[in-house]
């Protein structure tokens, strides 16, 4: 197994652990509201559909999805203990440590996914290899 | 991106079995954090009400 298998295994591990815990909190926020519950149901849609594309499938694009997602919902989880997500949930949510650990747990999780891309712009051709050499 | 013939990823099953203890564990946190918050929250009323006839009778 080479060093890039062993990160989109961990990117998969990563869409396991958070598609669990989102699974398990959706009931909870179906109280709060439908709009919650649903977010809920959604990531964990999600996260299961990226951990069956990576497993059978790996690819730039899925690995792309998986930074989407990860990113997401970060970024949803800073705004619902700030200002609140707007429909999805409203109020200010309180910080707990199940959150911060499944935050950290996704943060893992998109730094090992995009430093698994391979994005273009990045990458040194053959002309910028031979324009530096003239 | 894809994987030599020889490797084999994570099985389906062990990411569905992490899945499933992540779930739990999240379940078990969850319901803990609930009810130590209902425990202080019983206890601040039961002081409350407590304490209540003592500043009456003054």
């Amino acid at each position: 197994m080479s060093f890039a298998e062993l990160r989109v295994d961990v990117v998969i591990l990563v869409c396991a652990i958070s598609a669990g815990i989102h699974a398990a909190l959706a009931p909870e926020h179906f109280h709060e509201g439908a709009p919650a519950g649903l977010g809920f149901v959604a990531a964990t849609a999600l996260l299961a559909l990226l951990a069956v594309a990576l497993t059978y499938r790996p690819s730039q694009a899925a690995l792309l999805a998986a930074v989407a997602v990860f990113s997401g919902l970060i970024v949803s989880y800073a705004l619902a203990v700030t200002t609140g997500v707007p429909v999805l949930h409203p109020e200010r949510e309180t910080v707990d440590g199940l959150a911060l650990f499944t935050k950290a747990v996704e943060a893992l999780g998109l730094v090992v996914a995009a430093s698994e891309l391979q994005l273009p712009a990045f990458r040194p051709t053959a002309r910028a290899a031979r324009g530096s050499a003239t | 991106m894809s994987r030599r013939p020889g490797s084999r990823p994570i099985p389906l099953a062990l990411t569905a079995l992490v899945a499933l203890f992540s779930a739990v564990a999240a379940l078990a946190v969850s319901n803990g954090m609930d009810m130590s918050h209902s425990r202080d929250h019983h206890r601040h009323t039961h002081v409350h009400l407590h304490e209540r006839p003592a500043h009456a009778t003054r």
